[in-house]
């Protein structure tokens, strides 16, 4: 079955079709962009444009979009960033949800396997997640001052944000740390003496403090970390709870709905705690022993 | 062989004399570079020394403590009062301020009393 929750920043379908002995239900989150181009004013050639668009910020030197560096552009933001995204996380299924059963009668209950795509689409489409316009630098231009709205054509690149305490630098390509912000995901520090919720959580000692929190993509590095898995654990439980809503109205249709609830695995305290590895699809007996499995099992057929 | 003669004995000094004293020049720009405080001489002599020694010490604390190399660099650092400055750093999405409060010292020197770490989200 293949349902879909949307939500204001992305949709998430859960794809359960797939699941086998073998394979984990799929959840993916499709974040829909739509794109502006800026050029330079009335038509020309080249122009400017001021930092951040604000007319009282420097300026750098603009080119106009052709039809092949625009599609370019935009398929190397897309494919880069949900390249870097995608399959990166599986959560583990501590709620017993989304049970199946194979023709030879052995119940699994599947892990989730956290996608994410990224469709472009044009600034004016009406069922864009976000809207996003972008400059195109001159060659001689290095950097522009984006915003989260607002970018320019170099902020695919992978460049130097800050430096660790040994020196060395420490290196983002600008777009894979916005698509997290689109994801939903804060910086790195937020929430530590530094970097206080209540503050301004863009302050830079957000971006990270410790060397390990630098690196990063939530702060100034290309590094993932588990609760970047956040953003798939908030829609699983969107999935998981309304199961649970689905079998209380039509208890038939699910396989143990009620079973699940008496020994412990119950979706609404479920954590879906992520990880890095793949894991693979348990017995409710493995489930309720926390058995992980990371290697691939035996499995009747 | 052939002797040199006189004229160009004296032209060989003359050139001498003028590389010791740009490589006495560079030495001494190389050490100013090498400290974080200028010479009191040179900043009690009028008030424009004395704020390009209070720049110096602005630029100084921004080359040995702001870590966040990349963005679009300083864009700016403006007098607030008399001893207060801010210096301004182009970053994605934001603008980081750092606020110095300034004091001169008897001998004209400024120090550094304070710096204030801020953001400006753009
Ligand atoms: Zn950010």
């Amino acid at each position: 079955m293949k349902s879909t929750i949307k939500f204001p920043r992305f949709d998430a379908e859960l794809d359960t079709d797939c699941c086998d002995p073998y394979n984990n239900a799929e959840l993916t989150l499709t974040l829909r962009l739509g794109f502006t181009q800026i050029n330079p004013a009335g038509g020309a050639a080249a122009g400017s444009h001021h930092d951040y668009g604000n007319a009282a910020k420097p300026t750098r030197k603009t080119i106009k979009w052709t039809d092949a560096a625009w599609k370019t552009w935009k398929d190397n933001f897309c494919s880069t960033a949900q390249s870097f995204w995608t399959g990166k996380f599986w959560l583990v299924n501590d709620a017993g949800s989304f049970p199946f059963v194979t023709k030879s009668g052995q119940g699994y209950i599947p892990n989730v396997w956290c996608r994410m795509k990224i469709v472009a689409q044009d600034g004016s489409a009406a069922n864009n997640h976000h809207s996003i316009s972008v400059v195109r630098l001159d060659p001689s231009e290095s950097w522009f001052g984006s915003h989260s709205t607002l970018y320019d054509s170099k902020d695919t690149d992978l460049v130097q944000k800050n430096t660790d305490s040994a020196g060395n630098k420490v290196m983002q390509r600008a777009h894979v740390h916005e698509v997290g912000h689109l994801l939903g995901l804060g910086h790195v520090d937020i929430g530590k003496a530094h970097c206080p919720a209540s503050g301004d959580t863009n302050a830079s000692a957000c971006y990270g403090v410790a060397d390990n929190d630098m690196k990063s993509v939530m702060g100034s590095g290309m590094e993932l970390r588990l609760e970047h898995a956040e953003p798939w654990r908030e829609a699983i439980r969107g999935f998981s709870i309304g199961e649970v809503l689905t079998g209380v109205l039509a208890p038939g249709k699910l396989f143990l709905p009620f079973g699940r609830l008496l020994i412990g695995a119950n979706p609404l305290f479920a954590v879906w705690p992520a990880k890095f590895k793949r894991h693979y699809p348990r017995t409710a007996e493995e489930v309720a022993a926390g058995t992980l499995i990371t290697a691939k099992p035996a499995r009747p057929a | 062989m052939t002797r040199p003669s006189q004229r160009s004995m004296a032209f060989f000094a003359a050139a001498l004399v003028a590389a010791l004293a740009i490589w006495g020049t560079s030495l001494a720009r190389a050490e100013k570079q090498g400290t974080t405080q200028n010479s009191a001489e040179e900043c009690k002599m009028d008030p424009v020394a004395q704020s390009i020694c209070v720049y110096d010490l602005i630029l100084d604390d921004i080359r040995d403590n702001y870590r966040q190399r990349g963005g679009g660099g300083i864009s700016g650092i403006v007098q607030t009062s008399t001893t207060g400055f801010t210096a301004r750093l182009e970053q994605e999405g934001r603008v980081d301020v750092r606020s110095y409060e300034i004091r001169f010292e008897a001998d004209g020197r400024p120090a550094i009393v304070s710096v204030t770490e801020a953001t400006e989200t753009m």
